[in-house]
């Protein structure tokens, strides 16, 4: 590796506590670019020993390259990391291993037929002879568990632990091949509130055990409350690092985008309008044929946002896809501006304005193999200007796509590109593009944050607010308890598939909303 | 210019969510013709085991395969049914359908246009050419339909129904030729030779070369534009690529799957067709060598990309036909080229660009 | 990649002879005479007709039919003929094999035309058409098709009397099936037999069968049936075991690879069963009376050694028969021990007043079906 020119404008950070003491990794003009974009531009970073470092950024920052540059998964066009003040080549992950660097990824590396004890164990197997030593690695394994404040159902095959379970697992897995730095992506996003509060009492007690950690989040609120140093990212470069004391959320949010940021006002609720949908007695299975939404009774007008509130797998999801019409309710009526919808198809009701923003972006909102524009197109696929006789017509779908991209702010991509291509936030907002260019009727937003740097979530709330505005009915589920609070005109809570209470949102509060998803109240 | 099509080929699991690097990105070409590569040394190598001149033997297997016209169009004759096949195949699996039952198509499209090419004899020749390869194509559909319908309908998995539907076309065509349409002056598991009027002319004598390699070419324009321009075809792209994003945006899945096995059982039957009106004049039991099963190949190696399909059933044909002349020539055994033609499909299957010492090696060059 | 299994053709083949009795094709070869005669389980002479001009080499193309070598059967057969040739006579001898015969049939005689070999042999029975085509435009080379009349004036057809064959076979069986003596017979006046398909090619071994069973005793009941599949041993086994239930004691097989469920069949009801085209006598040890067997091999053989010889003029058709050797009954290696002596003595015997022709037997190819064989 060469040393890249370090950039005038970047900062040297850090320095004065590199003075001090050797800093446990430090790297120097780390740079990667992909095509034209550089997804890191010298970077220069420096993290202590014993430390919770966080990493925030807008999306497409930089801070998986950055992270998985150091984990070896990415190998840097220029620049150099040093533990411990020595110069290591991590090219691999199995040379970042080697070097004690360990990483959790948002997608587990476990083998799921295997158990906990074996996914542990799997590549150093304790052995007596030429057979497996289980009870040995069953001492070890839960020597780790003691050691991380936690327990296991070591003999559980993995597909049937839980996602926090198999967190821990990973985190153990590293432990067990001696990692001492632990790299996390986005660790929380994956989990439910408790889950996410084990993992908050599980990393304290590895940095306190001398190991160093630096994840990677989008929420303000875990920076706060984890880390001791947080270093903010923008457009491939270090724009600071700050201890945490003695900063706050507002500062690093305007550090992030770069720029003064305020949440929009929500304009008063005028008159809410005609009954959009009319659901009664709905009743949902989900995959496994159990019954997740029980009798549900409840409307949306015009021009109003309706939020969902309940704790993750409460039938939300059974929810909205009976609405979209992708699964089959086994009871109850659904009207669509009074005209009964049970039987209409998919695209019937695509076609009579029912919008939908999926809760699984890459999965479903979007096509990340096709295009931009192919990710665009498909609501208006029938578009005699379009598509007149079945026939595409590539210039105007082109030209449509990037009024779309355009007028919804999509960058780092052409009509043309890829939908892999873009990052998160951008992706999302293309699917914003595409549910909500002409105001739908009905708009089924299922989590349209998720995932979504500062920046996106404000256009996106905005977005959402306009089309309330023009008159759309809008059915919003979400998990960020102060979103639907904010955003909505109303409140349904959902528990255990049922709907336990419909309030006016201006009248709640986030302990009683908590309470009321719990079924506490 | 490019359209709206990205460069996707036939779907694969695992998509990487960061692009690949320009350098891997122009060793493209290289990769994809890694399996020839390959397939080549491996050849090279029992050659030698077993004493033989490999420089000579490739060099015998280039001239008798495109080395002169007749030899040229023999290639193109080899290679018009599994370039039909490989577009009927990639057409399935492009949308997301692993159709492997073009085999099943094929045999009953070609019994059809033998059943028209010798009970129809009073047509007048295009016109019952025409009609020959209709019915050919229509009952390569209806054939195809039956798993699209278990499919669609009760979601039967259609690799096993296709696999066994395959052998069922092969009986079934078998007991009719045996029983019902024997050659009345041969008592051999042939049909009846079909009318004179319906044999398609050469345009290459002596070969066989005939409109029908025309027509694949054809075809495969079309196949091409249809994934590229037309709405069905992009609805069957997205099935393919993305159902459950395809079933969000209302594209009704049962739909695209029962066009998906149409169109494919179409080209199959076409396929079985010409064969019969362009190279074997009547229908033969058990005749097809397996080019419903190398389209499969041909699909794969070319990564459902039309120029891909065209260039791998070229190579199949090339291979398939210098294979068969060379032994005119010097005492190279047919085992020589099937072990050519196998390391070709299973290093077709292989993304070589995902093996890990190949992906370094591909970062370092 | 997958292959289709492909039936065995070893029995069918013989039903492919061209039925164009009209055309005259008949005729016997003017040098047929010259292949030295032979008797009973003897087989065929391989010997060169003349001492090869010594410097003159020939270029002989052997292709091999669909099925492939390594079918053990027609194909293989006809190779081992193929390389006794090469052993004796100065050739360079080609195989050529394709997965895609059926298809590449034209191309391939096109270009052994083109590449100028001296004598072609064509074992493939759907290509006769492309011969047919393209044998006249090179009229130096010389072409042999066996099971057909000939069908270009320098092609060589050869065909089998397998009606002679099968007429010794009825013959041993009726005998055969009233003899108590014998291991597993319960006397009766019965036997049976099963074709492949109803076609006069099949009917051909048939009707001799059945007219040499009548000749031993004209109260006999043949059965007859037909497994309607070449590839069916299953079949063939439930249609045998019927007729050994019905008290047949010996079943002739006329049905390629459904024979050998024929022969499981007698194995099993401690039987007998009568193989067909090669020896399958060593399939089941003492429960194959006898096959009957037509040497192709013989064939290929003899017209590379009339090639070298100046003697393959082409433009007829060979019949090859008891007198050739090239077919009839096998030595019958297994149950020579357990026939009575006066049984062979009247085989052989029947078999010599054939080839004096004293015995006519009936010829379905060129007479059609007798009135007297109904199924």
């Amino acid at each position: 590796m060469t040393q890249a020119p370090r950039s005038a404008d970047a900062p040297i950070v850090g320095a004065s506590a590199a003075s001090a003491t050797v800093p446990r990794i430090r790297i120097r003009g780390l740079t990667k670019s992909y095509g034209s974009v550089m997804a890191n531009d010298g970077i220069d970073l420096d993290i202590a020993r014993g430390g919770i470092h966080a990493i925030v950024g807008e999306n497409g920052a930089g801070k998986t390259t950055l992270v998985r540059a150091i984990y070896g998964l990415v190998e840097p066009d220029a620049g150099s990391i040093e533990l411990d003040g020595k110069l290591v080549d991590v090219a691999t992950p199995a040379k970042a291993i080697a070097s004690r660097i360990g990483m959790v990824h948002q997608r587990f590396q476990l083998v799921e037929p295997l158990t906990a004890l074996e996914n542990l164990t799997l590549g150093d197997l304790p052995h007596r002879g030429m057979f497996f030593d289980r009870s040995a690695a069953l001492s070890r394994a839960r020597a780790l568990a003691t050691e991380l404040g936690t327990s296991m159902e070591w003999d559980r095959p993995v597909v049937h632990l839980s996602v926090g379970a198999r967190q821990r697992l990973e985190i153990m897995r590293l432990l067990y091949r001696k990692a001492d730095i632990l790299i996390f992506d986005e660790p929380t996003s994956v989990l439910t509130p408790q889950e996410a509060d084990d993992l908050f009492r599980v990393l304290p007690r590895l940095a306190g055990q001398g190991r160093t950690i630096i994840f990677i989040t989008h929420k303000l609120r875990e920076v706060f409350a984890l880390a001791d140093r947080v270093t903010v990212m923008r457009r491939g470069r270090v724009i600071t690092t700050v201890p945490t004391k003695g900063s706050d959320p507002q500062a690093l949010a305007s550090l992030i985008v770069g720029e003064h940021f305020e949440r929009p006002e929500l304009e008063a609720v005028a008159d809410r309008g005609e009954a959009v949908i009319d659901v009664e007695g709905l009743s949902v299975c989900d995959d496994l044929g159990t019954l997740s939404l029980r009798e549900a009774t409840f409307t949306v007008h015009a021009g109003e946002i309706v939020g969902v509130a309940g704790i993750e797998g409460s039938g939300q999801r059974e929810l909205v896809e009976a609405l979209l019409g992708v699964r089959q309710p086994v009871a109850g009526t659904i009207r669509l501006r009074g005209r009964p919808l049970q039987r209409a198809s998919v695209w019937d009701r695509r076609k009579r304005g029912v919008a939908f923003i999926s809760e699984d972006r890459d999965g479903e909102g979007a096509c990340l193999a096709a295009t931009l524009a192919e990710n665009v197109l498909p609501l208006e696929r029938h578009d005699p200007g379009l598509a007149g006789g079945g026939r595409l017509r590539i210039s105007a779908i082109a030209a449509f796509a990037r009024s779309v991209l355009t007028r919804f702010d999509v960058r780092g991509a052409g009509p043309q590109s890829p939908a892999r291509a873009l990052s998160g936030g951008n992706l999302q907002r293309l699917v914003l593009g595409r549910e909500i260019h002409k105001t739908p009727t009905l708009l089924l937003a299922a989590h349209p944050t998720r995932g979504v740097d500062v920046r996106g979530i404000a256009f996106i709330h905005e977005q959402l607010a306009q089309a309330r505005k023009a008159g759309a009915a809008t059915l919003l589920i979400s998990e960020e308890l102060s979103e639907l609070i904010e955003l909505s005109d109303r409140l349904l809570v959902i528990f255990e598939g049922r709907l336990v209470a419909d309030l006016p949102a201006a009248e709640v509060s986030p302990e009683r909303l908590g309470l009321l998803m719990t079924g506490a109240a | 210019m490019s359209g709206i099509v990205a460069e996707t080929g036939i779907p694969v699991a695992g998509q990487e969510t960061i692009a690949p690097p320009r350098a891997l990105r122009l060793l493209r070409p290289l990769q994809l013709s890694g399996p020839f590569v390959i397939a080549l040394l491996v050849g090279a190598v029992v050659l030698f085991a077993s004493g033989r001149d490999a420089i000579g033997t490739y060099w015998l297997l280039a001239q008798q395969s495109l080395g002169g016209t007749t030899e040229i169009a023999n290639t193109l004759v080899a290679a018009t049914p599994i370039l039909l096949t490989g577009l009927a195949t990639a057409v399935a699996f492009r949308s997301g359908i692993f159709n492997v039952g073009v085999e099943g198509s094929l045999y009953v499209g070609a019994f059809a246009a033998a059943w028209a090419g010798f009970t129809l004899k009073g047509l007048a020749g295009p016109l019952l050419i025409v009609v020959a390869v209709l019915l050919a194509a229509a009952a390569g559909a209806l054939w195809a339909l039956v798993p699209g319908v278990l499919r669609a309908r009760w979601r039967v998995d259609e690799v096993v129904t296709t696999l066994m539907l395959n052998y069922v076309a092969i009986l079934l065509t078998s007991w009719l030729v045996n029983y019902y349409f024997l050659a009345p002056d041969i008592a051999n598991s042939m049909s009846p030779m079909i009318a004179k009027q319906a044999r398609l002319g050469s345009l290459l004598p002596p070969s066989q070369l005939s409109i029908a390699f025309v027509v694949a070419l054809l075809v495969t324009g079309l196949y091409a534009y249809f994934f590229s321009r037309t709405r069905i075809g992009y609805e069957l792209r997205m099935t393919g690529l993305n159902p459950r994003f395809a079933r969000a945006v209302g594209i009704n899945l049962g739909g695209a799957v029962l066009i998906a096995f149409a169109i494919s059982g179409f080209l199959g039957g076409v396929a079985g067709g010409f064969q019969i009106l362009g190279v074997n004049y009547r229908f033969i039991d058990h005749f097809s060598p397996g080019y419903g099963f190398t389209g499969i190949a041909v699909a794969l190696l070319g990564r459902g990309h039309p120029i891909g399909i065209v260039l791998a059933a070229l190579f199949f044909g090339a291979l398939s036909s210098g294979g068969a002349m060379i032994q005119l020539f010097s005492d190279i055994p047919l085992d020589l080229i099937n072990i050519l033609q196998g390391t070709v499909m299973i290093f077709a299957v292989i993304e070589l660009s995902r093996l890990p010492f190949v992906k370094r090696w591909l970062r370092h060059a | 990649m997958t292959r289709t299994h492909r039936f065995q053709w070893s029995a069918i083949l013989p039903v492919v002879a061209l039925v164009l009795a009209s055309c005259g094709g008949s005729s016997t070869g003017g040098t047929a005479s010259s292949v030295s005669a032979n008797t009973a389980g003897a087989g065929p002479s391989f010997k060169p007709l003349c001492t090869p001009q010594s410097g003159k080499s020939y270029k002989v193309a052997l292709i091999i039919a669909q099925g492939g070598l390594g079918d053990q059967s027609y194909n293989d057969l006809a190779y081992s003929g193929f390389q006794k040739a090469k052993n004796d006579f100065p050739i360079i001898g080609r195989v050529i094999q394709s997965a895609d015969i059926v298809s590449q049939g034209q191309a391939i005689v096109q270009e052994a035309g083109q590449a100028n070999f001296d004598l072609v042999i064509d074992l493939e029975f759907s290509t006769y058409d492309a011969v047919k085509s393209v044998a006249p435009q090179f009229p130096k080379t010389q072409w042999m098709t066996p099971n057909f009349t000939s069908v270009a004036p320098n092609d060589t057809g050869y065909l089998f009397n397998e009606q002679d064959g099968s007429y010794l076979a009825g013959e041993l069986a009726a005998q055969v099936t009233q003899d108590s003596s014998i291991p597993g017979i319960t006397p009766s006046k019965t036997i049976g037999v099963i074709g492949g398909i109803k076609a006069v090619g099949i009917d051909k071994f048939l009707v001799g069968y059945v007219q040499g069973a009548h000749a031993i005793d004209p109260n006999l009941k043949v059965l007859v049936n037909y497994s309607n599949a070449f590839g069916d041993p299953a079949k063939g086994k439930q249609l045998a075991d019927a007729m050994f239930q019905q008290g047949a004691n010996v079943v002739y097989q006329v049905a390629g690879g459904t024979g050998t469920g024929v022969i499981q069949a007698a194995q099993s009801a401690n039987k007998y069963a009568i193989g067909v085209d090669s020896d399958q006598d060593a399939i089941a040890p003492g429960h194959v009376l006898t096959s009957m067997i037509k040497r192709t091999d013989f064939a290929v053989y003899d017209s590379i050694n009339r090639l070298v010889c100046g003697k393959l003029k082409g433009g007829d058709t060979v019949n090859l028969g008891l007198k050739e050797g090239a077919v009839g009954l096998s030595p019958m290696k297994f149950t020579k021990s357990i026939i009575p002596s006066k049984y062979l003595d009247r085989v052989n015997a029947d078999q010599q007043k054939i080839i004096d022709g004293q015995i006519k037997v009936w010829n379905t190819i060129t007479q059609g079906n007798p009135p007297w064989f109904t199924s």
